[in-house]
């Protein structure tokens, strides 16, 4: 077991395997050399830390990527498997937390199912629908908006 | 050239209507004196012309004969249909309005693209009478009038449509990731959207556009393939700019036509001073009426010489395969020449002009791993290729041949050549082109060649399998493999195995062994491969010099045959009475792991095999009654009253030596195999598809096999 402590002092006991889906948990586990010392994770909140040891704990027994050739099919790709998905389904402040949490932790599989999250919801969006997604407000002029898309017309879905 | 039909010519060069106009006739005169041959068939491609030019043109008398013309974004189609209609009758008429493709109108077809966004106003008034499609058409224009009305309400085109959308509401909970998320991260993102997308994004608002306009990683595969309108010289350029001059990968697809020289010039220049090597180029115009194109003129070639990969139009390749004789392709890996094009049919096959082995100029390009020619889908995944084959494909388009001379010229180039994948479709060669078909390809020289999958094709008279080989996949040709006496006298023929005594059902252990130490004074000349299958192979009876025997290996583990193969004794040379090629397969590979034969027979003689088969994990034999480890199946088709004498038992006998490696069988319409030995089956975690029923053809359609190392 390792004891994973949040940023706001609140501490997690898992399996050392499950903590080890996180390459940065594993390298200092391996740097301290004992397993029973308590690890500070200062950059995730309790309930954000939680969430990402339950994607772990689903995960625990996932074959670990070996470094993974970046092609750009692999990229692309926005499928995501159905636990996955449910999983995601939070609200958007979360999702990046946990997006957040992933990069900080360096769990890949995580972000990119965080990545393929976020991508999925631009995929097939207008610019204005994008906008509402993320309450993003427009702050082009109608003439700069025009123009940017005269220049990229080309690009247009229809 | 083309480009001087170039869209920025026309929208920006303050020129009066008339020289405008007479560019056009230039570049239409320019195409017709190029390509005398085909002066019916033109691709016409062009953006916002005026009302007058439209009309101008389309009564320009060449156009009168047009059969095949493709307007892009016209939006004064009105004159343009009036000048073409009142003259000839005999033309047909695509109408591209708005920037999607209704429908492309080739010889008597009309087809019409899957998304059909059609503002196609007013187009009641037009009189499309002369074609045999009139009705489909007027179909589709009863669709267009009411959207015309969407567009009168929503003002600009191209917007209309998508304000039919019900926005969503605000999301108040909603966070901007480009704020939230570090760089690195953003990129992740956005990369997974197309091309076009992630330009787009641009739109959305400033600190996104000053994102994308900062980060060059974003832009160095350049893709145009997703695109729906057409791209335009300086739309790459603005790309060019984005990526600071970096391009690893280029898509080149739906660039406009007149600018395509200026983009290839472009593309060339920036992979010229890439750092490193460019991975791929990929150039894809499907219906373009170049012919021969020159996309690699003298100039370009610099910045071509440090290709990994290139896709082209297999018609238009035939520079391309010159200049790679020449040695200017260095480091380039892997070639696909595709052949979507439905022109070249039936009689026409490429020939390429380039030097045979022996000759002092011929070179080889040790680099060279992977060559595959003409297939109709674009994808460039080899796994999709090959499931292509094995669960069927729809293989009705006409494709490009290609002499074989020339193809054997082109591998024997290529030395260590790895995969070899020649797909051409439907037509035979008929008159006096036959003769060249005559040639065989000849892979003996390529002896690194892992993977062959060859189909519809009338030529692969190759003598042997080259060595190595693991994948083999022949579909649909109508010869397999001579054996001429000079090969016969390599020795190989003693590969094959003699039938150790009369029975052949009595396969025990100790014959296992023999077959075994047979193999191994063999084995220096020849690995095995992994998959071996053969369909539609026309009138396998008349190969008398023909042993399928050559082609089966001890260590192949997937076979799937047609049951021409499987129920002709003679490519077997199999002079046994009472012994089919079943039974030989089965005593030829013991290692055998999944077999699959689209075998329809009930006849006596395809029963009972597998019988010793260890490593099987999979049997698929329509309408055959298999013995298994002392247990009968009946595969698939219908009781027949032959199979009620055997008992369908459970085994007795040896099923810790093989429960652990069959995983299927497939028992279907089998009325009277014993509850038992399905039972039992099941217990021991074996699929044995009984629920299937009647749905049986469903089931094996749908039904993907794992397959062993893909």
């Amino acid at each position: 077991m390792v004891k994973l402590t949040s940023s706001d002092g609140e501490s997690f006991d898992v399996e050392k395997d499950v903590a080890e889906r996180s390459v940065l948990i594993k390298n200092m586990i391996e740097d301290v050399g004992d397993a029973s010392t308590e690890i500070p994770i200062p950059n995730v909140t309790a309930n954000v830390l939680k969430k990402v040891l339950e994607w772990c704990e689903h995960h625990k027994s996932d074959p670990i990527a070996a470094n993974e050739d970046d092609t750009d099919a692999r990229k692309k790709s926005t499928d995501i498997d159905e636990w996955d998905q449910k999983f995601m389904q939070v609200d958007q402040e979360m999702l990046f937390e946990i997006i957040l949490a992933a990069n900080y932790l360096d769990i890949k599989a995580l972000l990119e199912v965080g990545c393929k999250t976020v991508a999925n919801m631009i995929k097939g969006k207008t610019p204005e629908e994008i906008r509402r997604t993320f309450n993003i407000q427009n702050d082009f002029t109608p003439e700069e908006e025009a123009q940017i898309r005269r220049e990229n017309e080309w690009a247009e879905d229809r | 050239m083309a480009a001087q039909f170039g869209i920025d010519t026309w929208r920006h060069a303050p020129k009066t209507v008339d020289a405008m106009i007479s560019d056009a006739h230039t570049w239409v005169e320019h195409v017709q004196n190029r390509f005398p041959r085909r002066p019916n068939d033109i691709y016409f491609n062009y953006e916002q012309l005026t009302r007058r030019m439209e009309g101008a043109l389309c009564t320009y008398q060449h156009f009168r004969k047009t059969q095949f013309i493709q307007l892009n974004v016209l939006y004064h189609y009105h004159q343009c249909l009036v000048g073409m209609q009142d003259v000839e009758k005999d033309y047909y008429v695509l109408w591209l309005m708005g920037y999607d493709l209704l429908g492309r109108y080739y010889g008597d077809r009309l087809e019409l693209d899957k998304e059909v966004d059609i503002y196609q106003l007013g187009i009641q008034n037009i009189q499309v009478t002369t074609g045999p499609h009139y009705e489909r058409i007027r179909a589709n224009l009863r669709d267009a009038r009411e959207v015309r009305e969407a567009r009168l309400k929503y003002g600009l085109p191209g917007a209309f449509s998508r304000h039919h959308r019900n926005l969503p509401p605000m999301n108040e909970k909603g966070r901007d990731p480009v704020n939230m998320l570090p760089s690195d991260v953003v990129q992740n993102i956005f990369m997974r959207l197309t091309f076009p997308e992630r330009v787009r994004l641009k739109q959305v608002c400033r600190s996104w556009e000053t994102y994308i306009q900062n980060t060059p990683d974003l832009w160095k595969v350049w893709d145009f393939r997703d695109c729906k309108r057409p791209v335009l010289y300086r739309d790459i350029l603005n790309i060019s700019e984005l990526a600071q001059n970096i391009c690893y990968e280029a898509y080149l697809k739906n660039i406009l036509i007149p600018d395509l020289d200026n983009a290839l010039e472009l593309v060339f220049t920036v992979l010229e001073t890439t750092p490193g090597i460019l991975y791929k180029l990929e150039i894809n115009f499907c219906t373009t009426v170049f012919d021969e194109y020159h996309y690699f003129s003298q100039s370009r070639i610099e910045g071509l010489r440090k290709l990994r990969s290139l896709k082209l139009p297999l018609d238009d390749s035939t520079q391309f395969v010159s200049l790679f004789a020449s040695g200017n392709f260095p480091v380039l890996e892997e070639v696909f020449l595709f052949g979507d094009s439905p022109r070249h049919v039936e009689t026409h096959a490429l020939c390429f002009d380039i030097p045979a082995p022996g000759d002092p100029e011929f070179k080889t390009f040790p680099a060279m791993k992977w060559l595959r020619i003409g297939s109709q889908r674009s994808t460039s995944s080899i796994q999709d290729h090959r499931n292509d084959f094995i669960f069927g494909v729809d293989l009705d388009k006409p494709t490009v041949s290609l002499d074989p001379g020339s193809l054997n010229k082109l591998v024997a180039m290529m030395p260590n050549l790895e995969s070899f994948i020649y797909v051409r479709v439907k037509s035979r060669c008929i008159g006096k082109d036959e003769e060249i078909f005559q040639t065989r390809i000849n892979l003996r020289g390529n002896e690194n060649l892992r993977e062959i999958i060859l189909t519809q094709s009338i030529l692969i008279n190759f003598p042997i399998l080259p060595l190595n080989c693991k994948i083999v996949i022949i579909d649909s040709c109508d010869a397999l493999p001579r054996v001429t006496e000079e090969e016969e006298d390599t020795g190989l023929i003693r590969y094959l195995a003699p039938l150790p005594h009369e029975d052949p059902y009595a396969f025990d252990a100790e014959e296992y062994k023999s077959i075994e130490k047979f193999d191994a004074s063999c084995a220096e000349r020849m690995t095995d491969y992994d998959s071996l299958y053969l369909f539609g192979i026309f009138d396998p009876e008349t190969l008398t010099d023909f042993s399928i025997r050559y082609w089966v290996r001890k260590f192949t583990m997937n076979v799937r045959f047609g049951d021409d193969i499987i129920e002709a004794p003679r490519p077997w040379r199999i002079d046994e009475p009472g012994l089919t090629p079943a039974h030989y397969i089965t005593r030829m590979l013991p290692r055998l792991k999944f077999f699959d034969v689209s075998c329809t027979a009930t006849k006596d003689e395809t029963l009972r095999v597998f019988r010793d088969l260890r490593d099987l994990e999979y049997i698929n034999v329509a309408g055959c009654l298999v013995t298994f480890r002392g247990v009968w199946f009946l595969l698939t088709g219908e009781w027949n009253d032959v199979y009620s004498k055997e008992a369908f038992q459970p085994p007795t006998w040896g099923r810790q030596r093989w429960k652990s490696r069959l995983k299927t069988i497939i028992v279907m319409k089998c009325p009277k195999i014993s509850e038992a030995a399905i039972t039992w089956l099941e217990n021991h975690g074996i699929s044995t598809g009984r629920d299937i029923k009647d749905g049986s053809l469903d089931y094996l359609n749908h039904w993907k096999p794992e397959m062993a190392d893909w």
